[in-house]
């Protein structure tokens, strides 16, 4: 049994929460501090630790942004061009993002069609929100519409809900 | 509730179709009438046949927990509107959800292996909610390039140390798919963990912290109820001024403010109001749910 640190309550082995208080018992992969951080922001994000840049598969092996989906893990390379479009493509839609988050839950995550846009051309890679419905925060901090911001490596980017980390190779 | 929930039905009955979505949207003050068991005999009928059924409950009066075993046993819903202005919008998207549906009819048959129970389940994706501990658990549907995603709590007896491996349950999963001439598809499911007798564990992924956290909130008002309902007054105010806490901590600070008025409402009048009750269950439901997406 584990027993509770905060309201003694006890808990079976393995539970991550104490049914009683809610207080947490882990920590979850990737989060170094012991802290959780909160800010005035309710859905402020916690910086995570980034992976090192991860060997892009042979047909991106020219990247060096990704962008890393944090509730999959999955990737997206970033080659080949200078500024990339954020957003989901629909049917029908006249300009289409270049890169198309559908397949990650963009629609129920409330990211609109054109949301967002990423230039890597040069370093610091900038982020400018295309006047999204649910909002861009980078790090927790929402972004005025249509200002560029600077990103760094291992920066969190939400769009609407949807939570990506920002991935250069130095 | 009856009469109006079997006009929906056989309505729905007449046009059947393996083809299309079969659903049912009961739109309910909750006041039942002593027809309860009627319904729940008829939620199992609409089920054997392919339809589901969701609820929307409009108002505080409603039995919360009947309609959640109502569309449970469907593979349904039940959302909480405080207000017929609010039910425009749930139709919307629920008619927007349900014509994005992909693969019907899921359901979930899993044997555990002795010395295995499963304590809790809940369904996080395309529906929210708790979902019975009772084999097979019917799921619904999936709209187009959408995922289910459940989570299942397992009690695991004291087991072996010489084994590397667990096998906690094995079953399958079914569904059709409308769209494919080939209509059933069936997929074998076994759910197994790694064992180790070292005590440090490799800590969950992110995303699994974060929908606990989420429904250890929507589980603590649970029990509360279940306090409430013993006579643990003491008790259950203390979980909801946790509740309280937690809430403000994530930003959710009009649920948060609901939870400590309720506190005094055990305190005083020994239990929650029902608006409160239905707002705290329902609110901390929905933190686990994407934002309602605006068409942007």
């Amino acid at each position: 049994m584990i027993v509770c640190p905060n309201c003694q309550h006890q808990e079976y082995s393995g539970a991550l929460f104490c049914s009683k208080c809610g207080a947490q018992f882990v920590q979850p992969r990737g989060s170094g501090s012991t802290t959780a951080i909160y800010t005035s922001i309710p859905d402020a994000a916690t910086k995570i630790q980034p992976p090192p840049f991860p060997t892009p598969p042979i047909e991106h092996k020219s990247a060096k942004v990704a962008l890393r989906i944090l509730d999959t893990e999955e990737m997206i390379y970033l080659h080949s061009s200078e500024e990339f479009s954020l957003g989901r493509a629909t049917a029908g839609q006249p300009i289409v993002p270049d890169i198309d988050l559908t397949p990650h839950n963009a629609y129920e995550t409330g990211v609109s069609r054109l949301h967002g846009s990423l230039n890597i051309s040069h370093r610091p890679v900038t982020l400018q929100d295309l006047g999204s419905v649910n909002g861009t925060r980078v790090n927790g901090k929402k972004l005025a519409p249509h200002s560029k911001t600077s990103l760094s490596n291992g920066d969190i980017l939400t769009l609407g809900k949807l939570k990506l980390q920002v991935l250069i190779q130095e | 509730m009856y009469q109006g929930l079997n006009a929906g039905f056989q309505e729905s009955r007449r046009y059947l179709s393996s083809n299309y979505t079969n659903h049912i949207i009961l739109i309910t003050d909750g006041h039942t009438y002593g027809d309860e068991a009627v319904c729940l005999e008829l939620a199992d009928q609409a089920s054997e046949i392919g339809i589901t059924i969701s609820a929307l409950g409009i108002g505080s009066e409603w039995n919360d927990k009947f309609l959640d075993e109502l569309v449970q046993r469907t593979g349904g819903s039940s959302i909480f509107v405080s207000g017929p202005k609010d039910i425009d919008l749930l139709l919307k998207e629920k008619f927007q959800g349900l014509g994005k549906t992909y693969v019907e009819r899921v359901s979930l048959d899993i044997r555990m292996i002795p010395g295995i129970k499963l304590k809790y389940a809940f369904r996080l994706n395309p529906e929210l909610g708790p979902l019975p501990i009772a084999f097979p658990i019917q799921l619904g549907g999936i709209p187009y390039k959408s995922r289910q995603r459940i989570l299942l709590e397992f009690l695991v007896d004291p087991i072996r140390t010489n084994i590397s491996r667990l096998m906690l349950a094995e079953g399958h999963f079914t569904f059709e798919i409308p769209k494919y001439s080939k209509k059933h598809y069936r997929l074998p499911v076994n759910l197994m963990r790694p064992v180790s007798t070292s005590y440090e564990m490799e800590p969950p992924p992110h995303s699994i912290v974060e929908a606990m956290s989420k429904l250890t909130l929507y589980r603590m008002q649970e029990k509360v109820r279940d306090d409430i309902e013993v006579g643990e007054l003491e008790s259950a105010a203390q979980s909801l001024q946790n509740i309280a806490t937690h809430l403000l901590s994530k930003g959710e600070t009009d649920l948060a403010k609901t939870a400590l008025l309720e506190v005094q409402n055990v305190k005083n009048q020994q239990k929650l109001s029902q608006e409160g009750e239905k707002q705290i269950k329902y609110g901390t439901r929905a933190l686990l749910l994407p934002e309602s997406s605006e068409e942007g």
